[in-house]
């Protein structure tokens, strides 16, 4: 009896404490609506990846597709940096080098904390108490940045490029919609679209494909001005207007196609790093 | 810039204090009638450039001196006991995840236990049956650590019947666990030896166990959104994912069976691709053995079982159950080359293993008898067919596929046929003779595009001599071959290896990649190692180049990337 009254007691907690189970019936999903406002502020994503990561191709179109669901709201930067994007001399496939001194000075940054890849940063501020996170978290982000944060400034990016001479001339209006107590920096990128070369992919469930073609998108090429940019203002005030050109020469780099080139600017703090607006063009 | 004569007595200092730790600190009597045991490991390299493999001082990154290690130290008095173990990677060795770099106790408990109960608080390992619902453990040589850490209670009523009951958070890197992110795992298991319960059947031939455990996870969050082909998807999720089954264990003489069963209800992630198919598991193992003879079988079928306490996570972190693994595991270098990995989102597999030995002065066995293991693997891939006629399979927020009960696709993943010689000549000398036969599906098991490598076919042999010269010297060579049109092609490997009884060793080593299509990759892989014993500590010191490969136990792997440089290896034990 006694036997009995023991076991009847540990069944008895066993089924209190263990009965939880969901079953999901289909519909598994629904199509969310996507609202584009543009009074938010326009978000950086930064994706961190190289071509030896077999996870950076998912998260590549990740980051694609909230470009491509957030138009003029969402821009998308392709960071290859780290163990995982150097090139590999003796293997055909990942030979290319996509790295740059900005990339490379972003990647190993403290303050950024880019401990692997795939990771994102989105606007440089933290979500769930990180500066930088994996790409489950990039869409969350997004969104809280998107509905978190008011828009900062106006921004245009005009570009005057002169085929013949390879010559381009980056022109960056910034006109503040609020004034800003902190030290604003301007940061000019050249992204490069349409770079082929070999991926290692992973794409659940069934394999993991080395794509030998992969089209890289959003390559970080390079910065018009420092890694983190040049000082513009300090403390600007609301309908503040700055105006910077940037020359550069794409003679530097025959390896560039200037065809499939574009130009992203973005003003940050300068002490913390977050972003503060971006704009683009989206050709030369 | 550190110099290279800096660095090398950073890297000795460092390790000589792992190593002073098992010679000073002994089992004590710090309360009459307790004891303290424990146990420690340092594994440090000192990485070289090597262009021809890749190496070059930007893959090194300046981290040219990397060291995983642990202390662990367990005390008990009486029905108590409590440990801790202290792990430090600084940074960690390459080819392991670089989250683990950092210091940190990232176990600890404390457990009172007597007949009738056994309470654990802190960290803990444990398992329920095979572990195809619940099993939690650490493989050092993997980077791999699924600890749960919360409460874990056994209550033992009467004998032969065990419950258990878990409750706690998996170790994720050195990630501590707030706010719900990531799962709480609860599980219950019941284990019943009938012979011991019905008195009646104390002394029976047939002794039989059943068991049946439940398992759920807890993730926060009921909807999930992914972009997805242009939109925006809102997945509804399951916040409580249960994994129960059923397991015997029947056991008459020679004869043994054992088998688990397992279900799984919908559990969308991103090993699945958030598919919402229910899964399946089932692992069986007829074993026979009798002196002279051993015979084993088994058999699993795995259909979407990956069942993790983080839906998100693709690596081998917090996985919640282990899915069995039936193909032989090798230790010779070459056989080693192309390990099978469990591939959790479906498989079918067989193997059979028959162990003869043939005694002394029999007609085989002649005058120092003949030992003889054939061994045989295959997993196939799973059948898998569409839902309906708009879904393709696989297809996230669906069902995902159709399969069946058993449904092997014509896909072979791995396949093994080996048989293993082993014969001793005379009194000092024996020999270890195999010979293997395995066919390797490497865009499958090494996830590749389907095409990409293709399957790679190999025969491999190897014999094994060891002299013992006398009493205290035992000198050892190995040769291998691998032989394969496929892949880096063919490959040989040679070892002498000298040990003085009880406490020296120094082996050297060559693998030569004399068939890889590529002239310069026609490279030698070689180590030499040497190695001191001393009652419960090792050390070894080993310098080379490392290849390449995949490393896998129970199933479970880790890519291992080239290396050159200085290893050092200290183990201990106190």
């Amino acid at each position: 009896m006694k036997n009995i009254f023991r076991i009847s007691i540990v069944l008895l907690t066993g089924a209190i404490l263990f009965p939880s189970c969901n079953k999901i019936s289909d519909p598994y999903y629904s199509v969310k609506a996507v609202v584009v406002d543009t009074t938010w502020r326009p978000v950086l994503l930064e994706d961190y990846t190289g071509h030896l990561c077999v996870n950076c191709a998912p998260a590549a179109t990740l980051a694609a597709t909230l470009q491509e669901l957030y138009p003029a709201q969402v821009y998308v930067v392709s960071v290859h940096a780290g163990q995982f994007a150097l090139p590999i001399p003796s293997n055909p496939d990942f030979t290319g080098d996509y790295r740059c001194t900005a990339s490379n000075d972003w990647f190993g940054y403290t303050g950024f904390n880019i401990d692997g890849n795939p990771k994102g940063m989105v606007n440089r501020v933290p979500f769930n108490n990180k500066i930088s996170f994996g790409t489950s978290d990039w869409n969350e982000a997004v969104k809280k940045v998107k509905s978190t944060y008011s828009r900062m400034a106006v921004m245009t990016v005009h570009n005057v490029y002169n085929a013949a001479g390879s010559m381009l001339n980056s022109r960056i209006d910034v006109k503040f919609l609020q004034g800003y107590a902190g030290k604003v920096n301007l940061t000019v990128c050249i992204l490069e679209d349409s770079i082929i070369g070999g991926q290692k992919n992973i794409i659940p469930p069934d394999s993991v494909p080395l794509i030998r073609h992969y089209n890289f998108m959003h390559v970080l090429r390079g910065t018009l001005t420092g890694s983190f940019g040049d000082l513009i203002v300090t403390a600007p005030a609301n309908g503040d207007l700055i105006t910077r050109s940037f020359p550069y020469d794409f003679n530097k780099s025959p390896s560039w196609v200037p065809e499939h080139c574009s130009v992203i600017a973005f003003i940050s703090d300068a002490d913390t790093k977050e972003v503060l607006h971006v704009a683009k063009s989206e050709h030369l | 810039m550190k110099t290279l004569k800096s660095q090398i007595c950073y890297f000795l200092g460092a390790i000589s204090i792992l190593f002073l730790l098992p010679v000073t600190a002994r089992s004590q009597d710090v309360i009459k009638g307790s004891e303290v045991h424990g146990s420690m490991q340092a594994d440090a390299a000192y990485y070289l450039t090597d262009p021809k493999t890749g190496i070059t001082d930007s893959t090194l990154a300046g981290k040219l001196i990397r060291m995983n290690s642990f202390a662990e130290v367990n005390y008990s008095l009486g029905n108590f006991t409590a440990g801790m173990r202290f792990e430090a990677y600084l940074p960690p060795l390459t080819g392991y995840d670089a989250q683990y770099n950092g210091t940190g106790v990232p176990y600890w408990y404390v457990n009172y236990k007597n007949n009738f109960i056994d309470v654990t608080a802190g960290n803990f390992y444990e398992q329920f049956g095979y572990g195809m619902m619940l099993r939690t453990y650490q493989e050092w040589t993997l980077g791999f650590d699924n600890s749960l850490r919360g409460v874990r209670v056994k209550v033992m009523p009467v004998k032969g019947i065990t419950f258990k009951g878990v409750y706690g958070v998996q170790r994720y890197y050195w990630e501590p666990y707030k706010d719900y992110n990531r799962g709480i795992v609860k599980g219950f298991d019941a284990d019943f030896y009938l012979n011991d319960i019905f008195t009646s059947l104390n002394d029976a031939k047939v002794k039989l166990t059943l068991g049946g455990s439940f398992v759920s996870n807890y993730q926060q969050g009921t909807t999930k959104d992914i972009p997805y082909n242009g939109q925006m998807l809102a997945l509804k999720l399951p916040e409580n994912v249960s994994n129960y089954g059923g397991r015997f264990n029947l056991n008459i003489g020679d004869f043994n069976w054992f088998t688990e069963y397992a279900h799984k209800i919908n559990d969308p992630s991103s090993l699945n691709n958030y598919i919402y198919k229910d899964g399946d598991g089932l692992f069986t193992n007829i074993s026979f053995s009798k002196p002279g003879l051993g015979i084993s079988l088994m058999s699993k079928w795995i259909d979407n079982m990956s069942y993790k306490s983080d839906r998100s996570v693709s690596n081998n972190m917090l996985n919640i159950n282990y899915l069995p693994a039936i193909t032989k595991e090798h230790s010779y270098a070459l056989a080693s080359m192309y390990p099978y990995s469990t591939q959790p989102n479906g498989e079918v597999g067989l193997s059979g293993t028959v162990t003869l030995h043939f005694a002394k002065k029999s007609p085989l066995g002649g005058k120092t008898g003949l030992s003889v293991a054939a061994n045989f693997s295959q997993v196939n891939g799973l059948q898998k067919k569409q839902v309906n006629d708009t879904t393709f399979i696989g297809q996230i927020g669906t069902l995902g596929y159709k399969s069946g009960f058993y449904a092997a696709g014509d896909n072979v993943y791995y396949q093994d046929a080996n048989i293993e010689v082993t014969k001793k000549f005379g009194k000092k000398w024996k020999g270890i003779f195999t010979y293997l036969y395995q066919t390797y599906n490497k865009d499958v098991i090494e996830s590749h595009a389907p095409g990409d490598f293709g399957t790679v076919y190999s025969q491999i042999g190897i014999a094994d001599i060891a002299w013992n010269i006398t009493k205290k010297h035992t000198l050892r060579w190995e040769v291998q071959g691998l032989w394969t049109k496929q892949d880096k092609g063919n490959w040989v490997a040679g070892l002498v290896e000298l040990t003085i009884s009880p406490a020296w060793f120094v082996s050297v080593v060559d693998q030569y990649n004399y068939g890889n299509t590529d002239a310069t990759q026609r490279l030698n892989y070689y180590t030499v190692s040497a190695g001191y014993t001393n009652h419960s500590t090792r050390i070894a010191l080993s310098y080379g180049r490392q290849r390449e490969g995949i490393i896998c136990v129970g199933g479970v792997c880790r890519y291992v990337p080239a290396t050159n440089g200085l290893t050092l290896t200290i183990t201990g034990s106190f």
